[in-house]
């Protein structure tokens, strides 16, 4: 079954990892996804094979008029443009919105970087870290120490999600108006809802945020405690499951967390997960990156898969996650950086002597694929 | 202005925040919003994360316990686009699952975003997904805390983000085709996604913890005992950077391929950069790194972020009068389009009004 986007063509102009998940998101949806990248900027291998997935790899100059000429050509047959620059870079490479609606109106055009496109910071430039360092994420995670990362890269994955969300909307509108749009995403708006429960502030708030690494959770009975061998998560949710808690033996008379950390503490993480299950309670262990992929391998669903890349061999990455009935999402593979230059060029209409004179003048690689870091 | 969703309604059923804050991020894009809740109302209801999350929708209650409550919510079905619910199918209160759904509304789209994968026992908190998918990592410097809880609820956000362009091509499909459909997004699953490059497995690269930060991608305290984040990884930074920072002459020697390959070296570099970064406050180094281009940003917090200058111009942080709370900072619309903007609907709603017979309301 083709995927809901099956005949909509995206120019992926994006680096690092928020905007390329963008693309690679409109990719698991059906889009034929073409990353357009200058030769000398070659991405790193790892990023790549995690958000280059689903794509077609071209290596275009667009500094030189034939391969801005190109490029014009190519958003002529597409529906969408994604970039990640700063406010007005694009326009001085000619590609901003204006331009390129001018020759094709129906164009969904998505800007994806740092702090977006109004306001004082507008011009800074900035990775997730830059983002994430000026809306409290790392001050939280650091409490009185040196301020941290969370442990995974949730703010660039959810900005390029949320940006394919902006572009879907806008196809969705385009179907009733015929126009496209633009639209404006950053790291910064990403933070913050990923911060909104506490982004609040009204007459009389008191902040009170849990942080530092020291934070083992809300309130007694939703936390991590220490046991025998390792640590476990327990989330009782309702009084429903506080008295099925407290029909437990150790468990009788609830106190305070310090009580419970003894108990927790003289048994195994395995042997309280069977028996609090038993009593309907949810627990689990808490677990490091190497459990969770050991844990992956007995998932009925296969989250983790390998692909063969071939430069690279058998290669392990994560899939997508929704689950559609009619229009289902795939998991692509990683294209070869610049592999695909001469295939679409060949499809705009250019004759083999026209790629042969681009290649000649630096618009396009001398070879066809390029090793990556 | 018309958000692009305002022609569709969605029904949202459930107490989990992934579901709230999904319900959300459609409102906030135009769509009306029914949020069905227990006659007792959300948990949620009187904290302020309600308000935030809950903002521009409308409320009705229906009781799980009454079978006329949950006869006329099919009647509210009828007159929806999309259904989203955030429990799984073995915990559904109402019992309204896809195929419930379609019998009421042939072109339905259903989308369920429960905690863990079906086949999975155990009802699954923020908590409990975090603590199963590694988020709850020891984050202490000297490796002494076992493991490190996180306040900010990153899978059930993550999850509802997941979730909206699944929803958006499913009615994409529907304006084609005419067809609505089924869709499944637990977040447990998404958190595969959020994981990405840290699964990644090569063979030429043997997993493991990766190497150490360089000297130009840390953080570093400053004179006024506050930390700033540098990330000067670009070669056109490092010229620009150096020069702000009084020294020039290192420039050679960092750009150096052996700094790269050589930790102890790294490290001095970092010992040196400390020093600098110790001569000036933070946001002084915030102003000078900017003039010249170089991502380096003092680390805020929250409350910071919200009263600087551009989270206000760039709508990252809005106001809204709220009946409970009074005037109400919160985030703001998240994906801007600039044709069809989209627009907060309104304040949270007061607990709704149990949900009438359609037929009656007809007559």
């Amino acid at each position: 079954m083709p995927g809901a986007l099956e005949g909509i063509r995206v120019l992926d102009l994006c680096i690092i990892l928020a905007g390329p998940t963008c693309g690679r998101t409109l990719s698991e949806y059906g889009a034929d996804v073409i990353k357009v990248d200058p030769e000398h900027r070659v991405p790193g291998l790892t990023p790549w094979l995690d958000v280059g997935r689903g794509k077609r790899s071209i290596c275009l100059n667009i500094t030189k008029d034939t391969g801005l000429e190109a490029f014009y050509r190519l958003v002529d047959t597409s529906d969408v443009v994604l970039q990640g620059f700063r406010k007005g870079v694009a326009e001085r490479l000619g590609i901003g919105y204006e331009q390129l609606s001018e020759r094709n109106p129906g164009i969904v055009y998505a800007s994806i970087n740092a702090f977006g496109q109004e306001g004082d910071w507008a011009m800074r430039p900035g990775f997730d870290q830059n983002a994430q360092a000026a809306t409290g994420m790392q001050l939280r995670n650091g409490g009185d120490g040196q301020p941290g990362p969370p442990p995974y890269t949730f703010n660039d994955y959810g900005t390029g999600i949320m940006a394919a969300y902006g572009v879907m909307l806008a196809l969705l509108e385009r179907e009733h108006t015929g126009r496209g749009q633009k639209i404006d995403t950053s790291l910064a708006y990403t933070a913050s809802t990923f911060s909104s429960a506490y982004m609040v502030d009204y007459e009389g708030y008191e902040p009170d945020e849990v942080s530092g690494p020291e934070a083992k959770g809300f309130d007694t009975l939703n936390r991590l405690y220490r046991t025998a061998d390792g640590w476990l998560a327990l989330s009782v949710n309702n009084d429903v499951e506080k008295e099925r808690l407290k029909s437990l033996e150790p468990f009788t008379e609830l106190s305070d967390h310090s009580a419970l950390e003894s108990t927790f503490a003289s048994r195994t993480t395995e042997d309280w997960v069977n028996t609090l299950s038993q009593a309907g309670i949810a627990a689990t262990a808490s677990r490091t990156l190497a459990d969770v992929r050991a844990e992956a391998r007995d998932d009925e669903r296969d989250l983790i898969v390998a692909e063969h890349h071939p430069f690279f061999g058998s290669v392990e990455h994560g899939i997508a996650a929704p689950q559609m009935g009619a229009t289902p999402v795939r998991t692509g593979t990683s294209p070869v950086f610049g592999g695909d230059t001469v295939e679409v060029l060949s499809e705009l209409g250019y004759s083999d002597d026209e790629i042969e004179a681009m290649r000649a003048d630096g618009v396009i690689p001398q070879t066809d694929a390029l090793t990556l870091r | 202005m018309a958000g692009a969703l305002s022609s569709y309604r969605i029904l949202e059923l459930g107490d989990q925040p992934a579901v709230a804050v999904l319900g959300m991020l459609l409102a906030d894009q135009g769509a009306d919003v029914v949020k069905v809740e227990r006659p007792e109302g959300d948990p949620l209801r009187g904290t302020p994360v309600f308000s935030v999350w809950n903002r521009g929708k409308k409320s009705v209650v229906a009781d799980p316990q009454s079978d006329k409550d949950k006869h006329n919510l099919l009647g509210l079905v009828r007159e929806s686009d999309v259904v989203i619910e955030g429990f799984d199918s073995r915990t559904n209160p109402y019992g309204l699952d896809y195929d419930t759904a379609r019998n009421e509304k042939p072109d339905i789209i259903h989308l369920c975003i429960p905690g863990l994968s079906q086949d999975k026992n155990v009802t699954a908190s923020e908590l409990i997904v975090s603590a199963a998918t590694g988020v709850y990592v020891d984050r202490s410097a000297d490796g002494t805390e076992g493991a490190s809880f996180i306040a900010l609820p990153y899978a059930s956000i993550f999850g509802a983000m997941v979730a909206t362009p699944a929803i958006t091509a499913a009615l994409f499909h529907r304006e084609r085709s005419g067809e609505g459909q089924s869709v499944v997004v637990p977040l447990y699953d998404s958190m595969f996604t959020a994981m990405g490059s840290a699964i990644v497995q090569r063979p030429d690269v043997p997993a493991g913890p990766g190497a150490l930060s360089p000297a130009i991608a840390r953080f570093y305290r400053c004179a006024d005992d506050r930390w700033v984040n540098l990330n000067a990884t670009y070669e056109r930074s490092l010229k620009p950077m150096l020069t702000a920072m009084g020294h020039p002459n290192w420039y050679d020697a960092l750009t150096d391929e052996r700094l790269r390959a050589n930790i102890e070296e790294r490290e001095e570099w970092a010992a040196r950069f400390t020093e600098v970064w110790l001569q000036k406050p933070a946001e002084e180094w915030e102003d000078i790194m900017e003039d010249v281009g170089v991502p380096l940003t003092m680390c805020r917090t929250l409350q910071e972020w919200m009263e600087t200058d551009h989270a206000w111009q760039s709508g990252a942080v809005v106001e809204l009068d709220d009946p409970v709370y009074g005037p109400m900072r919160q985030v703001g619309i998240q994906v801007r389009l600039e044709d069809t903007p989209g627009s907060i609907r309104g304040a949270a709603p007061q607990l709704g009004q149990r949900i009438a017979d359609p037929n009656e309301r007809e007559r």
